[in-house]
């Protein structure tokens, strides 16, 4: 294995069921996505195209335009492939579509029954735990926790946004002796007490780590989106950091290093005013990830990350709100298209949905469309570019045999650069 | 520790060899639980410090040495904390311009000055429950001003009459959206918006799947859970909540249906935009068409807050955010048998989680939260600005940002989310105190810069703005380090820090030579670091 094979697999989740984002661009695939959404639609010379591909961005999006992108077309939770007569004769679904809490872990699991039992993120870190001489863990996210990076066995990590914290606290002369004495007082405690301990002097440790780490690893490069008072925001603040990690990885990671990094953006749930929030929140994810990915291109790490821009669900075509247009939102559905960059194959993957309300492939009249492809897929072409043998890929993702392909494709298995 | 060591000793959430770190928290109780007594009587015949402690960091929102030695009887305190009047402005939040105070703020005065404690204490935990956040808000998030207010009056009240508050609420209409929700329109393919009706249902009162009374869930033929609604039942729900909007006043006239900013009242319903039309609930019920909204929602509240789920539902959430993480179906069973009998009378259901015999047992055991280890210090050492806030911007950015804010949730399933495979916070927060560590030592300013004030006045350490909230070290600094490693021990870990272990930590303070930052750094240690002061 080369000193430069380094992967990293970023999943950034749109939390709230982000819908909008990847748009059909042919005349007759337009036509439908006009008809379906009514109002909602966004007119079409509004649209960024994405090349070679019969989609286009929503138009808030378009600073990713710049960058390698694959689209994975009308993706979400499945059990097993299903049509609507399937359905309808009682075949195996998720259980409780459409509620949100349950669409998120199903994502966060990529198995619609709960069989995998742990984040797949988390599920990576634990099938490479055994034999890991890594320093840190390898689920790293920034200011909150993920069920997705959650493991069985393997800790995740997460530092706050202006790197990790009171990495001195058992070192300083002023504060050791009574940090350390309570330390080894909880290691004669009871077992959670115990634990406990062990997880804070685990953080105080990696914390010394991680930032002798990101000091040699210089500084990110690239700007990121600052508002008037100079401030990233939210999503920004994790990108930055998560990049800011990447400059350090080769200073504390042996080579082939593995990282599963995860970052949130919130308040896609745009059951109400969705022309006010989704432009906004899809120009903050466009201008904070064309930054991440500026700034791995100048690390060059672009071909060494893959980033999937995830979301729990897709929107509900039609609008609820006849009275105000500018009010109106759509409401929790099923498929939706989503985005990969970096170490990606251009191009539009899966099959698409067929937009047309109360068809085929709506389960109701509203357009809540049934997926095409299931998150396991996803997972298990992110899982196998990440170095994972075909025959380890069924003991990870259960469901996976239920499906025709295991790899989508849009993640090529090549040696990293 | 080596890492490989770590690695083995922490987090095997969901499966494999070690015991998951939820079980270790939960109470296994071999013998039948006794009865707690609440006769009259000195105390120390019943519970001793560290039970008094334990028993307040699960009542109040934190209490100070002090409170430990005067607490008399869980009667008596029960007593005086129904007597207690809820801290409320009754600020009326009516001028779209007015300048209102910061809500955060007013929030932690009625926190760190009510006696209201047990009160404040459920409606913390409801807002838990029944998340209404500021992410999305009108005005500078000023409607959630009356919002607290109005569920603190109800807090030890009704379930019932709190769910009706919340569910005209404003503040909930403008973060769920069913403010201003027009009907379903076949002409223009419009639907009611489902948000606020699923989420009524799925979270705030009965859950998604059929639970025993002891919340446990009930299975079918083939042993899988059995979902409460459907789709269906979701979408004609919501068709009760159109029409809903802010009452006429000065600013609209009689415009009806106008967004509008008299914050301080209940939604009214305009029926010109409500959907009279008949609808089926959840459970088969019906309601016939020509109803009016207020009509309505009243069968809805019925529906729900008498629901068989209600009551377990409910009382396990209650019970994990309150006492133990994952209490035993006997104790569900115990508080929830006292909702159903006290028509959810919170008040009752409050005294039923609190004076448990899986409560009281000293192995009872949840994670604090990390807002919640923050008042704590707040209100045992008296932490105020010199302005007179009670709380400042930086504190306020770095507790959202790293962690936790009141009324401020990213999402509507609260800042930890439960999923079926376990409790991620309960579970993964262990990690959360691991790195959150940085966050909540940080709110106290690190172990390298102060916010603290020494007995003679002065700022402790490098923190020196009139604005900047800072915590009195007075009563600390007059203390010897064997009293002051006493105190620490018994407010911040229910006194579970070994005695035989507090000569070591004495001696250690003592070797800090300035007063002011012996009882700085020994506050911050154990209040913050102290792997014993990480769970109740």
């Amino acid at each position: 294995m080369s000193a430069n094979d380094r992967r990293y697999l970023l999943n950034i989740r749109r939390i709230g069921g982000a819908g909008n984002m990847v748009i059909p661009n042919t005349d007759s695939g337009y036509a439908a996505y006009a008809k379906a959404r009514g109002a909602l639609a966004i007119p079409r010379k509004q649209l960024v195209s994405i090349p070679n591909t019969d989609f286009a961005l929503h138009p808030a999006l378009a600073p990713l335009a710049a960058f390698k992108m694959a689209v994975i077309l009308n993706i979400g939770t499945l059990i097993q492939p299903v049509t609507k007569k399937d359905i309808a004769a009682g075949a195996p679904l998720p259980a409780q579509r459409f509620s949100h809490s349950d669409q998120t872990r199903q994502w966060d699991l990529a198995t619609a029954d709960d069989s995998g039992g742990a984040g797949w993120g988390g599920r990576i870190a634990d099938y490479f735990l055994p034999k890991s001489k890594a320093a840190l863990p390898m689920c790293i996210g920034v200011d909150r926790l993920s069920l997705f990076a959650n493991g069985a066995n393997a800790a995740q990590y997460v530092v706050g946004a202006e790197g990790a914290a009171i990495a001195d606290i058992l070192t300083n002369p002023r504060t050791s002796a009574l940090a350390n004495a309570l330390l080894k007082s909880a290691q004669a405690g009871p077992e959670h007490v115990r634990r406990i301990g062990a997880i804070n002097e685990a953080a105080v440790k990696f914390s010394a780590i991680y930032n002798k780490g990101t000091t040699s690893g210089g500084p990110v490069a690239t700007p990121f989106p600052r508002d008037q008072f100079k401030q990233l925001s939210e999503l920004g603040r994790q990108l930055f950091e998560l990049a800011h990690y990447l400059r350090a990885d080769p200073f504390i990671e042996p080579a082939g290093s593995r990282k599963v990094l995860h970052a949130l953006q919130g308040g896609n749930d745009s059951h109400d005013t969705e022309a006010g929030h989704i432009p906004s929140l899809n120009a903050d994810l466009a201008g904070n990830l064309a930054a991440f990915l500026a700034e791995m291109g100048a690390q060059g790490n672009l071909d060494r990350v893959l980033v999937l821009v995830t979301t729990e669900f897709g929107r509900s075509l039609t609008g609820n709100n006849g009275l105000a247009a500018e009010k109106s939102g759509s409401d929790h559905a099923w498929g939706n298209n989503i985005l990969a960059f970096g170490a990606v194959k251009p191009g539009a993957y899966g099959t698409p949905a067929e937009l047309a309300l109360g068809g085929p492939m709506d389960v109701s009249s509203n357009g809540l469309l049934i997926p095409t492809t299931s998150v396991d897929q996803l997972a298990a072409t992110a899982t196998r570019w990440f170095g994972v043998p075909d025959a380890d890929l069924p003991a990870l993702f259960p469901n996976l045999k239920n499906f025709a392909k295991a790899d989508l494709g849009f993640a090529p298995v090549t040696p990293a650069a | 520790m080596t890492f490989d060591a770590i690695k083995t000793a922490i987090l095997r959430h969901f499966s494999g060899g070690a015991r998951p770190l939820r079980d270790m928290l939960a109470v296994t109780l071999t013998a039948a639980p006794v009865a707690v007594t609440l006769a009259e009587g000195p105390a120390s015949e019943r519970l001793t410090p560290g039970q008094i402690a334990a028993f307040l960091t699960a009542g109040t929102m934190g209490f100070t040495a002090a409170e430990v030695a005067a607490f008399t009887t869980p009667k008596a305190w029960f007593e005086t904390q129904a007597a207690a009047k809820p801290t409320v402005t009754n600020l009326e939040v009516k001028d779209p311009y007015g300048h209102y105070p910061d809500r955060i703020d007013l929030w932690y005065r009625a926190v760190m000055t009510g006696p209201d404690q047990l009160r404040q204490k459920v409606n913390y935990v409801l807002s838990e429950i029944i998340v209404c956040s500021d992410l999305i808000q009108p005005e500078n998030t000023c409607p959630l001003i009356p919002y607290a207010e109005g569920t603190l009056k109800l807090a030890l009240g009704p379930f019932r009459d709190y769910v009706r508050f919340i569910s005209k609420s404003q503040a909930m209409g403008f973060w769920l959206s069913h403010f201003r929700n027009a009907k379903s329109n076949p002409e223009t393919g419009t639907h009611a918006d489902q948000n606020f009706a699923r989420e009524l249902m799925q979270l705030f009162t009965i859950g998604l799947e059929k639970l025993n009374p002891d919340g446990t869930l009930m299975l079918d033929g083939k042993g899988k859970p059995i979902p409460l609604f459907t789709q269906d039942n979701v979408e004609q729900l919501a068709n009760v909540f159109t029409g809903w909007a802010s009452a006429p006043n000065w600013h609209s006239g009689d415009e009806p249906f106008q967004y509008d900013s008299y914050w301080s009242a209940p939604m009214t319903a305009y029926e010109r935009f409500h959907d009279r039309s008949a609808k089926t609930i959840i459970g088969g019920v019906k309601i016939p068409s020509g109803r009016s909204a207020e009509q309505e929602l009243d069968v809805v509240l019925d529906t729900l807050c008498n629901h068989p789920n209600c009551a377990p539902f409910m009382s396990k959430n209650l019970i994990r955010l309150m006492t133990v993480a994952d209490p035993t179906p006997a104790y569900v069973g115990r508080v929830s048998a006292v909702w159903s009998t006290s028509k959810g009378n919170l008040l009752e259901i409050a005294k039923a989680i609190l004076t448990d015999p899986e409560a009281l047992d000293p192995k009872a055991s949840k994670i604090k939260e990390p807002l919640l280890r923050q008042i704590a210090i707040f209100r045992a050492y008296n932490a105020r600005a010199d302005s007179g806030a009670f709380i400042d911007q930086d504190l306020q950015d770095r507790n959202r940002l790293g962690g936790q804010i009141a009324y401020g949730q990213p999402t509507v399933f609260n800042n930890f989310q439960e999923g079926r495979i376990g409790n991620l916070y309960n579970e993964a927060s262990v990690v959360s105190i691991a790195n959150r560590l940085g966050a909540v030592c940080q709110k106290f300013r690190d172990v390298s810069g102060n916010r603290y004030r020494g007995a003679n006045g002065d700022r402790v350490g490098a923190g020196d703005d009139k604005d900047g909230i800072y915590i009195d070290l007075g009563r600390l600094q007059g203390l010897t380090p064997e009293q002051m490693v006493a105190e620490l021990a018994l407010v911040f870990t229910g006194d579970k820090l070994p005695v035989s272990d507090r000569k070591t930590l004495a001696a250690a303070a003592a070797a800090i030579s300035d007063p002011a930052q012996r009882a700085s750094i020994t506050l911050q240690t154990i209040a913050a670091f102290a792997p014993q002061g990480a769970v109740t």
